[in-house]
């Protein structure tokens, strides 16, 4: 077969990223990662504390600050099913601004899986994906969304970007947690450990396990 | 400790130690003490004591000062007086000063024949100091070893001038070996009050030790020694408080990259910091607490963080006289004589050791310029001065901001007028509380004020939790236990010691701790004596490195701390209310339990920890609401 186009083999390793690393099964695999995920907060933002568990069982609900007198608040009932509250506190004490990411998968969205599966082209696209096409995809999921709003006034962060379009709560989620990490050199340590993470599970077709999803990078 | 590269890092007050803190989080504070102190390590030959009041930098400033490349200006000993159990008598002290003699000469290949001290003291053989040594400070804990330890002793005690002479003589075999001046570095001596037994009995190996460069970390209070003594005309270093400005450096290195929304609120944290840079990293602390749990405004925070870490260092304290604070007050001078007058000198001792008074830096040999700590001012005067730059500061926020009810937990209403105060009298009656009535807290509020440390394996901090009623400890407990598990697995262990007459209350908190456990959790049970009582708190950086929760009769509490001027530096202080039944409700806890349950995989697990202590706290709840229910039905 001819090389394949980049863009094809971009498209099933769009898909093959969420499937992979932010589609945990069933009640308890959501429970434990958002447990795990709470927790690498602390370090990977190096917060003051860790985040209240989360305490109730369905909807999986919890909240974490950020110490830019921001609040996320956050409600998961499917991984398509979700909604994420930025609450802005301004010194006041009053609530002034908020802001919900609102997903219902109940609503159609443009079914690219199915295509992709009439393709049947995943065989030659993991023989063929690079580092660099890894790199690209997250770009694109995680580190730098192609539609992404930024926090403007009172919050002059435009390195902050919040994904448009992100319907996979746990995909939302951890790019979250890459957008609120104000050192860039951890950012790029970050990005790099995802590649390598991400093109080992694509390679090996194996599911990434939480904890090495939440791990912390290392900056040297 | 983990230190963060670029975000928070909050703990008690701890002082900076290594390589990673210094690049982090150190700001120079006082040039001139800290030039000169190297003059003398490069330098010196005579001894030296460094002195300065609680939380004002002195270990820091030492660790800084031996946190160098060049061995020759790091000490050839490091004594530390106040890190044993057994600390009462002359036989103690000696004791330690002792082993690292031993240690010292050991390492520098000293011929040490002139002596027959193993066989002496140990029966060992008359050349074996290694188990002369090692019985002197043993590795671990057991009760073989500790009772070894403790024979020693007392031995050393009766013979105290022989051992003195012997410890002199291998001071100067190591001084003719290195070729300069034995350089010995005597640490914690600040931790004993000058008028308490055991500085008297500790003062007899510091005179001995000034045979040689010693170097004394003391507290401001030992630098003016009695007349007579060798300390009378020994060189001295005094550490003053630090300016606004240096203050503010140290809180916005502290907050990281995040410091920046709340630059203006670092500003009024450092002016009620009074200049100690431990105060003003508790202010901080809490204000970040305050700034989670988000429950506040911006000027609620900021009063909520001044109330509570006054009542961390000053609630239940004895209070220093009324007229010293007033003429402080009035004249911002502190004179020395007052430490020599018998009618004056326990309230200025108390004044400066407490750190009621802060000083500023010495005028001349007669006085002090010297501030009331803004933390206590409340406590002195009747009426608030909204002039006062402290009060100032923070009344531009309430004025912007206003203070309510739900934030700050108290009478917004005059209880005879009923007429709403105005933002100052709030504020003033608010802080002035909390010296005399602390305010009770729930256990949900004990837990968001501890959680910065309790969920994290990755900073020991300390609290103390007094309580009223004993029933509800075993669920309060419990609770804690089950939370701090909540994102990693902690292994806690719980004791009861006793400590009424008769009892070694010390030496089963010795064996307590040498146990391996993430949280350390201790009752206090009995009387505990007075000496006991001393004996910890001078030993309260030996707690650093580790977590523990203390509980403590609220009735016994407010006798033991005004022994505890020292170890509540490092230690928050709870007053745990009665009900838990008004924090804790049995669905809440269900649905908790429900959450875990499924994520216990293992019963060595986290989730399983979590498990376990959720079962007993709800139990509490449904016996206790089951008793409730069956008063009202």
């Amino acid at each position: 077969m001819a090389d394949m186009d980049k863009k094809i083999i971009r498209a099933y390793l769009w898909q093959e990223v969420i499937r992979l690393g932010f589609c945990p099964s069933g009640e308890k695999e959501q429970k434990k990662w958002v447990v795990q995920y709470l927790n690498s907060l602390k370090n990977f933002l190096e917060l003051h504390s860790l985040p209240d568990p989360p305490g109730s069982e369905n909807p999986i609900t919890f909240s974490y600050p950020i110490p830019i007198d921001l609040d996320i608040e956050c409600s998961i009932t499917k991984t398509d099913k979700f909604k994420l509250t930025f609450l802005y506190l301004p010194p006041s004490g009053k609530p002034a601004l908020m802001w919900d990411h609102d997903v219902d998968g109940a609503f159609f969205t443009f079914p690219v899986q199915d295509f992709l599966s009439h393709h049947n082209q995943k065989k030659t696209v993991v023989k063929e994906f690079s580092d660099e096409d890894i790199k690209v995809v997250l770009d694109a999921l995680i580190f730098h969304p192609a539609a992404h709003q930024h926090i403007g006034s009172p919050i002059d962060e435009h390195e902050i970007r919040i994904g448009g379009g992100i319907v996979n709560a746990f995909q939302f989620l951890f790019h979250l947690r890459y957008q609120f990490c104000p050192d860039e050199e951890k950012r790029k340590a970050e990005e790099k450990r995802l590649v390598r993470l991400f093109t080992d599970a694509v390679g090996k077709n194996s599911e990434v396990p939480i904890n090495q999803l939440m791990a912390q990078p290392i900056v040297s | 400790m983990k230190r963060n590269r670029f975000g928070i890092n909050l703990d008690q007050g701890i002082p900076l130690s290594s390589d990673n803190d210094f690049q982090l989080l150190y700001v120079s504070c006082f040039k001139d003490t800290s030039d000169q102190l190297h003059e003398w390590m490069e330098q010196g030959n005579n001894s030296l004591m460094l002195g300065g009041q609680i939380g004002s930098g002195k270990s820091t400033l030492i660790h800084r000062a031996f946190n160098n490349n060049d061995i020759s200006l790091k000490p050839d000993v490091a004594i530390h007086f106040d890190r044993e159990t057994l600390n009462k008598d002359a036989g103690d002290f000696w004791g330690v000063a002792l082993a690292e003699f031993i240690k010292a000469a050991l390492v520098n290949h000293i011929e040490l024949s002139f002596s027959n001290l193993p066989e002496e003291l140990g029966g060992y053989r008359p050349d074996d100091w290694n188990s002369l040594l090692n019985g002197l400070r043993p590795g671990g804990f057991s009760m073989e070893e500790f009772k070894i330890k403790k024979e020693l002793r007392g031995k050393i005690l009766d013979n105290r001038d022989y051992i003195r002479k012997t410890a002199v003589e291998i001071g100067m075999r190591l001084q003719e070996r290195l070729k300069r001046p034995f350089f010995i570095f005597a640490s914690g001596v600040d931790k004993f009050n000058q008028s308490s037994p055991a500085f008297l009995e500790l003062e007899e190996v510091l005179a001995a030790l000034a045979t040689f460069k010693t170097l004394y970390e003391v507290n401001i209070i030992h630098l003016f020694p009695k007349p007579g003594t060798i300390f009378h005309s020994m060189e001295r270093l005094f550490i003053p408080t630090a300016q606004q400005e240096t203050v503010i450096d140290i809180l916005t290195k502290r907050m990281g990259v995040y410091s920046q929304p709340i630059r203006k609120q670092l500003e009024v944290l450092a002016q009620w910091s009074g200049g100690n840079p431990r105060q003003a990293v508790r202010l901080l602390s809490h204000f970040e607490t305050a700034r989670k749990n988000r429950k506040r405004n911006a000027a609620e925070n900021l009063a909520f963080a001044i109330h509570e870490t006054a009542g961390d260092f000053f609630a239940y304290s004895p209070k220093p006289s009324q007229e010293l604070m007033e003429f402080t007050k009035k004249t911002a001078k502190m004179k020395t004589s007052l430490l020599f007058l018998p009618g004056d000198r326990d309230t200025a001792v108390r004044a400066l050791y407490g750190n009621w008074i802060l000083i500023k830096r010495p005028i001349d040999a007669a006085s002090w310029e010297a501030a009331v700590n803004p933390l206590v001012k409340t406590a002195f005067s009747a009426e608030i001065n909204p002039e006062e730059p402290e009060m100032k500061m923070l009344s531009e926020y309430t004025s912007l901001y206003g203070i309510s009810k739900e934030g700050l937990d108290f009478n917004i209403m005059d209880d005879k007028t009923g007429e709403k105060k105005d933002g100052d009298r709030l504020i003033w009656e608010y802080f002035a509380s909390v010296i005399e009535r602390p305010l009770h807290a729930n256990l949900t509020e004990v837990l968001e004020i501890l959680s910065g440390a309790l969920l994290s394996k990755d900073r020991p901090d300390r609290v103390i939790i007094a309580f009223r009623d004993p029933s509800v400890l075993e669920a309060a407990r419990a609770y804690l236990f089950a939370k701090a598990n909540s994102f990693q697995y902690q292994n806690y262990r719980h004791i009861t010691i006793k400590g009424e007459k008769g009892t070694q209350p010390l030496t089963a908190l010795e064996q307590f701790l040498s146990e391996e456990t993430n949280i350390y959790s201790i009752e206090f049970s009995g009387k505990w004596e007075d000496e006991h009582l001393e004996a910890l708190d001078r030993q309260r950086d030996r707690f650093i490195d580790f977590q523990m929760l203390w509980w403590i009769p609220l009735r016994d509490l407010k006798d033991y701390l005004p022994h505890w001027i020292q170890l509540r530096q490092l230690f928050e202080i709870f007053i745990l209310e009665d009900e838990l039944l008004g924090s804790l409700s049995v669905e809440q806890v269900e649905a908790d339990l429900s959450f875990f349950n499924d994520l216990v995989e293992a019963e060595q697990s986290a989730e399983a920890n979590v498990v376990h202590n959720l079962k007993i706290v709800l139990a509490y709840l449904n016996k206790n609401r089951a008793v409730v229910d069956g008063r009202h039905g």
